[in-house]
């Protein structure tokens, strides 16, 4: 546990040094970035000291990782306001459609998956597979625009994009949900396949248990760790950029703010962001680790 | 003793093709890709048009692109070119991506991975830390960051896409290499005398040669896809080169007016994606009829 806790931390220093050095590998000086093009010299001269830039590199290091520590990551070039500030105000709509995102994958991926595995060798299982491959080949975003195309804009059910209720959320989850269902389908058949070819199943089968009660009570249960894995993991990734469909469907979470940053020349709330979907990821995987042990007793049994 | 080794690939390898030629999946998918390969080396002379000019019939009175018809086959863009040739020609820089950076990958992957494998001590504990380390980052994030201070263009495109992409192979090389040196025939090497260098070329690279085929053939669809975002985002390759992603980036201004200039793009993507990945999997089981599940390829 306190190793984990350590690994996140090394990792963040990581990652904050290699933002440090990518900043300091702009082509373009901060200084004249803020200051604008029609500054005098002496203005962005001055902006250049305000932000320390005169110091030497050791300097600014320590400072940048002083700062760091008490959760200043500095101002964003283009806004002017503290990148903390632009990032948490955008953390909350980037939760909400990572969320949807992980349902939507899951309600569409594991029913056909179980049906596959229960039915194996059929026609669904077959057609099931191929749909998998074909989703799996899609980009996600593609599949945002063509949803964007048919349900949006055709058939005009639901609003083509921007931050709202649920009725926003349904496309962005939905497109996601298409597009990475495949795994979930796949994993949880190939799982399930390997278990009930288990003792255990064949015990349950022969003591007359119904194949319903088999497969919910015995396989399934034991089907879905693997796939609790897969969730949390996708969690921690489209919490902390699901840039392209954000930046799709216009929905203002941290992943469309890091690509108007990148577009922008915005370096400190690009880097700003990595550093936040990089404490993101080790949060949620520590976590994952937490509630690992009380969903499989296999793990709390080794302590 | 380097014979058993090479014998024994050699036939491990007529096992895999005779696997492989008799998977239906797999030689459609090998189809798919030649035909992709050859359409990318023959665009001068396949596509129809210059893909970089724009028709003044390409476009209608008022200025819309032309929709699927006799004259261009897959309709005009926004800008009154062919669409078909940016295709023809976007399959060029899509297949050029996705292929040179998964060799670059794949290149440092096995570098590392050997390297880590082999050489027990520090240089495996801190080469197992780094390796670790980058397959927690946040990888878009720091793709999207790196192309932030960088000029754009090709090569940073396959710079991105390749610099972290090499984490997750050097780590199944490295546990596949330490797995092989642990054979006798390795043992066998050394005991007559061979040096490191010698029974790393000649004994332990052959049999990781599945290993990375296999890999490689995963690796250039999730980097196509990959692409196509960093693209599609307006962070990969500029205009006016045509990727399949910078296609369905300049279509989707108009996804309502003009859908088939993005949609167009994205069946050609999921129709190389899923070529390749038919190929990589039976390869894969062709290799080793163990092994089913399809492992997750990067995302």
């Amino acid at each position: 546990m306190i190793a984990r806790l350590v690994g996140i931390l090394l990792l963040l220093w990581v990652v904050s040094t290699v933002t440090f050095v990518l900043m300091f590998a702009v082509p373009q000086d901060p200084g004249a970035a803020i200051a604008g093009p029609q500054a005098t010299p002496q203005v962005t001269e001055n902006i250049r000291k305000l932000l320390g830039l005169d110091q030497p590199l050791y300097v600014q290091y320590g400072r940048y990782l002083w700062r760091l520590l008490h959760g200043d990551l500095g101002r964003s070039y283009v806004f002017g306001r503290p990148v903390i500030e632009l990032i948490v105000s955008h953390l909350g709509p980037s939760f909400q459609l990572a969320l949807a995102c992980i349902i939507a994958e899951a309600a569409i991926g594991l029913p056909v998956g179980i049906f596959s595995a229960v039915r194996q060798g059929t026609r669904f299982d077959r057609v099931a597979m191929v749909g998998t491959l074909v989703t799996l080949g899609l980009p996600h975003f593609w599949i945002g625009l063509f949803l964007l195309y048919v349900v949006g804009a055709q058939l005009g059910w639901l609003p083509i994009g921007g931050y709202g209720g649920a009725r926003h959320l349904i496309l962005p989850a939905l497109a996601v949900g298409i597009a990475y269902a495949g795994w979930y389908a796949r994993v949880i058949r190939s799982t399930l396949l390997d278990i009930l070819a288990r003792d255990y199943v064949r015990t349950a089968r022969s003591k007359g248990l119904r194949e319903r009660a088999v497969i919910i009570r015995h396989a399934l249960r034991n089907a879905l760790i693997p796939v609790v894995t897969m969730w949390g993991l996708d969690f921690a990734n489209f919490a902390s950029g699901l840039v392209v469909i954000e930046a799709v469907f216009g929905w203002p979470g941290i992943g469309a703010q890091m690509v108007e940053a990148v577009l922008r020349f915005d370096v400190p709330l690009a880097m700003g962001t990595v550093l936040v979907g990089a404490l993101i990821v080790g949060v949620v995987n520590l976590v994952l680790d937490l509630i690992y042990p009380l969903l499989d007793p296999r793990i709390r049994a080794q302590g | 003793m380097g014979q058993p080794t090479r014998q024994s690939f050699l036939s491990a390898s007529a096992r895999a093709w005779r696997t492989l030629s008799r998977d239906r999946f797999a030689l459609a998918g090998g189809l798919g890709v030649l035909f992709f390969v050859i359409l990318a080396l023959l665009a001068p002379v396949v596509a129809p048009y210059n893909p970089n000019f724009q028709h003044a019939q390409g476009l209608s009175p008022v200025g819309a692109p032309r929709g699927p018809g006799e004259e261009f086959i897959a309709g005009t863009d926004l800008l009154g070119r062919d669409l078909l040739s940016r295709l023809i020609f976007g399959t060029r820089v899509s297949l050029a991506v996705g292929v040179i950076s998964s060799v670059i990958a794949l290149g440092v992957a096995l570098l590392i991975g050997l390297t880590a494998g082999y050489f027990p001590g520090t240089a495996r504990t801190v080469l197992l830390w780094v390796i670790n380390a980058v397959l927690s980052f946040p990888s878009l994030l720091l793709m999207l960051a790196l192309v932030s201070v960088l000029p754009r263009g090709l090569w940073v495109v396959v710079f991105v896409l390749s610099v972290f992409a090499w984490a997750y192979p050097a780590r199944i090389i490295y546990s596949e290499v330490l797995s092989v040196t642990k054979r006798e025939f390795v043992d066998a090497a050394r005991a007559i005398g061979a040096g490191s260098g010698r029974i790393l070329v000649q004994h332990v690279l052959p049999q990781l040669v599945p290993l990375i085929v296999v890999y490689f053939t995963l690796r250039v669809p999730a980097t196509i896809l990959q692409e196509a975002s960093l693209s599609f985002l307006g962070l990969g390759v500029q205009p006016p080169t045509a990727s399949w992603g910078s296609i369905i980036y300049e279509g989707a201004r108009a996804y309502r007016s003009a859908p088939w200039i993005f949609l167009i793009p994205g069946v050609v993507i999921a129709c190389a994606v899923v070529s390749f990945n038919l190929l990589g999997d039976g390869l894969r089981d062709a290799f080793d009829p163990t092994s089913s599940v399809r492992r997750r390829g990067g995302s």
